[in-house]
């Protein structure tokens, strides 16, 4: 390995975007090396300049972007010289690209089978009947079961599972020497994303392809890469081992990242969250000397804001384990608690919301000429399948899920957005799920309130900050004194830790953190009993993340709100909630106290859950649990168990046709599975930690 | 697509169909008496109402109209207040011209503005593309009697020859199918660069090209099926232009279509041709907004299939 060639090496490479408002300075001065078979990973928050670096290799930076300097040699050869007919043969033969919306990279005017066909059929003199056997074996590589329907398939006729398989086959057809893999997994679920994210791994190994991984999410990284690169502001700030880097990282920012993600150790109240103050620079605002100066806590004046800083060899650790700080060997990033410092845990008070026997069908009318022949035209779907859960006050419950589990269905039921079909849902002693918002009461609307995903969607645009939130308090009829009023607003913005001067911002002038303030400040105006978060974190950076997480968890415990935690983030909800609610295609599987779920007996599907959520802590173990398949439409779904089509402890045809029973494993703790308990309770756990204090330390073995 | 869906569709047109021609029979109703107009001002006023009562305009607007659509559904479109033939006989008659020059004039938009279109959003930015938005801007901006005059003056200092006298010669055709298309062309290029311009923007385009998939591929099996969709819909709504433009067209170069006989017509109040060809052409343009819907299941797979 020592003295092989690398692959792919890029040497100083600058680049830049020229807009109307001049020069955008997006990547400086970027060294990397690809080794044989060697999995390289790029980790760093939203707009660092990831995709930038990958589309450089591709050599193609679209209308707008070119490559200032440096080179990037491909087995030797510098690809920016070579001439368009060069690149052209490299691409797609020696260099494939799988990129991060599987559905937008695939055409949807034209068939699987033309798109992927045409890679052979372009670099090789092959017939197509040839290129047809080789693309039916590479599905069948990548898992798709009936290569032949898939490739008579149209993409829309896909899952986002399949058209992502698709596209790694597609980019794996030619057996390149290097793959680049730009956030190949985020657009879909936790399962399917394990799923893939072994089958590239596997596929990998077995033709020995390089591969550059690009995430924002430190745990794939960890579970993918055996080498990491750390971008911050358009610069590597740090590149080591996984094992050195994981373990030891030296750089106050890598330090600051592993402070903001939840790690199976962390706990709101003993070890909450610690996040990195302040936000990516943008290229053309970056700071004199250290770019991460303004957001470091180890900033010296006078040093750190002096010459720009040069990656510097660490010392005591792996050969190839460098950062970018002057001051790596003298601040004890060790000594220090990572987490932040411990507060008191609330107090749980008197029941606030029970949910019993609720249920929401949807009717879908299917038009097609089939349906109105055979007479089957109206189907329902189930987004909501007899639940049943209490909160109280102060208490945190997540409901957790993927993609079509029903849990937005759920929330919109409870805002009044929808109604329920059956059952009753009763909040402060009132039923309300056949109460559509329009009826409610001001008061009711204010006591129940909804911070969204998208903080983008939910701001008027053209309304200032002040103007909007003082609208939703004269709405929830709190105050009607203009000067009340707008001392109101200014103490919100003080509870949500934003500058009093935002009242007069407008909606674009935020960055997408401070509009999720803006949102949690709207939703808190109303001194709310209960505050549904649907993912209210998902769009956002880690760093921004975790200290919206902590806001949020900061108010609740003032004001004593229940929260309503709706995440697909097993990681965040083990760390912030006090209940748990798993669902499945529109079923509760196990709900139960955090501990419980979080420990045997689990069910089957929390645990494939746990397991598929990637740990960026290389100290905690983790067996592996790999579901086969897609989550089934929830217009058809199983007859039996809803998880019977995908269950890795299916026991058989009860499975299949006969609904699960609700099983009470501890007081307040039901598993909704065939299997009996005492059988569910000799389950190994699926995540061992071994001992908190040793989480960073220093390698003990040093090479030099 | 769905039958509901194209159940919806006919039925729409068929309303609309039916307020355009209840709209022209109001109106043309309502603008005086024709007998008044058709009959020698000399004329006695015994002849005028002779005239008045054997065509039914004595009769009340309401019992004109149910008169008119009883006809209409038993096939009947009426006379020439004129000549005393059936209108369909000689509206028919002018139809092949008109065909002939609208085709002509469509298939000019089609193989002129498209590729134009294309041009200037593969060479975005470049010269060609400048000048093909500037021509195009200046096509669709320009009136289309006043290019036809201009074009009639060329082609006279020009060739010598005076076009515009109403006989069939090459050159009476495809000057007014210029004139014509020209408008078409203008609208259409614009229209096809800034389709094609977001094509090549999507994320399957760059995935194409890190294929390694050739230049020529990319933009022919890549990019233009998908910049097809929206361009149809626009052909579909052009042709309706074409129609309208046809009537101003023919007149200004006197060629002998239907446009000419409609201003002919309404020159002269002859209610049943103006009627008939209020019909033939809403029908045309209903049947062509049916005829692209269609189309779009043949063009976009995401319809077709489900
Ligand atoms: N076409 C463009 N024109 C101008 N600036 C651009 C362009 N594309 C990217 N940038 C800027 O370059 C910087 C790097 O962008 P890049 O897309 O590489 O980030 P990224 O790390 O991939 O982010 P993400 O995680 O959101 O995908 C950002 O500041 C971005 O705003
Ligand atoms: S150089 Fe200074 S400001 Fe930059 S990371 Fe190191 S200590 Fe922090
Ligand atoms: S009931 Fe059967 S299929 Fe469902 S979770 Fe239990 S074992 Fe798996
Ligand atoms: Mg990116």
């Amino acid at each position: 390995m020592e003295n092989q060639s690398p692959i792919l090496d890029i040497k100083n490479l600058c680049i830049s975007y020229y807009t109307r408002a001049g020069e955008i300075p997006a990547v400086v001065d970027f060294s990397l090396e690809v080794k044989q078979g060697e999995t390289i990973g790029i980790v760093g928050e939203s707009g660092c300049g990831k995709s930038t670096v990958a589309m450089a290799i591709m050599q193609h930076m679209g209308a707008n972007g070119g490559i200032k300097s440096g080179s990037i040699k491909f087995k030797g050869r510098d690809m920016t010289q070579m001439s368009a007919e060069e690149l052209r043969q490299l691409r797609g033969s020696e260099i494939a690209m799988i990129y991060q919306e599987p559905f937008a990279s695939l055409n949807p005017s034209l068939k699987i089978s033309t798109q992927l066909m045409e890679v052979p059929l372009t670099h090789e003199s092959i017939s197509v009947d040839e290129a047809r056997q080789r693309t039916i074996q590479i599905l069948a590589d990548v898992k798709l079961p009936d290569p032949e329907r898939i490739l008579n398939s149209y993409p829309h006729q896909l899952s986002g599972g399949q058209q992502q398989r698709v596209v790694i086959a597609m980019g794996l057809l030619s057996n390149p020497a290097l793959l680049l893999l730009d956030e190949p997994t985020t657009a879909l679920d936790v399962t399917v994303e394990a799923g893939i994210v072994k089958l590239i791994a596997d596929i990998s190994k077995k033709y020995g392809t390089s591969q550059i991984y690009i995430s924002h999410n430190l745990g794939l990284i960890l579970e993918t890469c055996d080498r990491v690169f750390v971008m911050y502001s358009g610069e590597v700030v740090e590149e080591g081992t996984i094992d050195s880097l994981f373990t030891w990282p030296r750089h106050p920012y890598t330090h600051g990242l592993f402070g903001c993600i939840p790690l199976p150790t962390a706990d709101k109240n003993a070890a909450p969250l610690k996040p990195i103050r302040g936000q990516l620079p943008l290229p053309f605002e970056r700071p004199q000397g250290c770019y991460f100066g303004p957001r470091c806590d180890h900033f010296v004046q006078g040093r750190c804001d002096g010459e720009h800083v040069e990656m510097e060899q660490i010392k005591g650790s792996a050969a190839d384990h460098r950062a970018r700080c002057l001051r790596w060997n003298e601040i004890e990033i060790d000594a220090e608690i990572p987490e932040g410092a411990a507060k008191a845990a609330i107090e749980v008070g008197k029941r606030v919301l029970e949910v019993k026997k609720m249920k929401k069908y949807y009717e879908v009318v299917n038009n097609s000429f089939n349906a109105i022949i055979s007479g089957n035209r109206v189907r329902q779907v189930k987004a909501n399948e007899e639940l049943n859960f209490i909160a109280h006050e102060g208490e945190t419950v997540a409901i957790v899920g993927e993609s079509g589990c029903g849990k937005s269905t759920f929330a919109k039921v409870l805002m009044g957005l929808e109604t329920g079909t059956d059952g009753e849902i009763i909040h402060k002693g009132n039923e309300i799920s056949e109460i559509p918002v329009k009826s409610r009461s001001s008061g009711q609307i204010s006591s129940l309130q909804m911070v969204f995903q998208n903080p983008f969607d939910t701001l008027n645009p053209s309304q200032t900050i002040g103007s909007q939130i003082s609208r939703v308090i004269k709405m929830f009829d709190i105050e009607k004194n203009k000067d009340k009023i707008y001392e109101m607003v200014m103490k919100l913005l003080d509870t949500v830790k934003l500058p009093r001067d935002f009242y007069y911002r407008r909606p674009r002038q935020l960055s997408g953190g401070q509009k999720q303030r803006i949102g949690i400040a709207r939703a808190f105006a109303g001194n709310p009993s209960m505050v549904i978060a649907d993912e209210p974190v998902s769009a956002l950076d880690v760093s921004v993340a975790a200290a919206v997480t902590e806001l949020l968890m900061e108010i609740q415990r003032e004001h004593k709100t229940t929260l309503l935690f709706i995440s697909h983030d097993l990681s965040v909800v083990r760390y912030l909630s006090d209940r748990v609610v798993v669902m499945y295609l529109g079923q509760i599987m196990e709900r139960g106290d955090t501990d419980q779920i979080f420990s045997p007996p689990y069910h089957p599907y929390t645990e494939a859950l746990l397991s598929a959520v990637p740990i960026a802590d290389p100290e905690v173990n983790k067996r592996e649990i790999v579901l086969e398949g897609n989550i089934p439409s929830p217009l058809n779904p199983p007859k039996g168990c809803p998880f019977s089509t995908r269950c890795h402890r299916r026991i058989g045809e009860i499975c299949d046709s006969q609904p699960p029973p609700d099983q009470l494993a501890a007081e307040r703790h039901v598993i909704k599975c065939h299997i009996p308990l005492e059988e569910l309770e000799k389950i190994e756990p699926v995540i061992s930690i071994p001992d908190a204090s040793a989480r960073i330390r220093k390698p003990e073995t040093v090479s030099q | 697509m769905n039958a509901q869906f194209l159940l919806g569709k006919i039925i729409r047109s068929v309303i609309t169909l039916w307020i355009t021609v209840s709209l022209a029979f109001v109106l043309l109703r309502l603008a005086g008496d024709p007998a008044e107009a058709l009959i020698p001002p000399d004329a006695g006023p015994e002849v005028v109402e002779y005239y008045r009562v054997k065509w039914g305009f004595d009769k009340p607007i309401h019992v004109q109209y149910f008169k008119y659509f009883g006809a209409l559904v038993r096939g009947d479109f009426g006379f020439s207040l004129h000549t005393g033939k059936p209108v369909h006989d000689i509206v028919f008659q002018k139809v092949p011209n008109t065909l002939l020059l609208g085709g002509t004039a469509f298939l000019i938009a089609l193989f002129v503005g498209i590729p134009l279109g294309v041009l200037a959003a593969l060479k975005r930015n470049s010269l060609i593309d400048r000048v093909v938005m500037s021509f195009s801007v200046f096509a669709f901006a320009m009136p289309n009697f006043f290019f036809g005059l201009l074009l009639i003056l060329s082609a006279a200092m020009i060739f010598h020859t005076f076009v515009g006298a109403g006989e069939l010669t090459f050159w009476s055709l495809i000057l007014p199918a210029c004139t014509l298309g020209l408008a078409n062309v203008g609208s259409l290029a614009r229209f096809t660069r800034s389709t094609v311009l977001e094509t090549l923007n999507k994320p399957f385009m760059a995935a194409a090209l890190a294929k390694g998939v050739g230049m020529s591929r990319r933009i022919v099996h890549h990019a233009l099926p998908n910049a097809a969709i929206p361009i149809v819909t626009l052909l579909g709504l052009s042709l309706g232009g074409l129609i309208a433009g046809s009537v101003v067209t023919e007149t200004v170069f006197g060629w002998p279509g239907v446009g000419s006989l409609l201003i002919r017509a309404v020159q002269t109040r002859d209610l049943g041709v103006v009627q008939f060809i209020v019909l033939m052409v809403a029908s045309t343009m209903t049947a062509v907004n049916l005829m692209v819907d269609l189309l779009y299941l043949v063009i976009d797979p995401r319809i077709r299939v489900k």
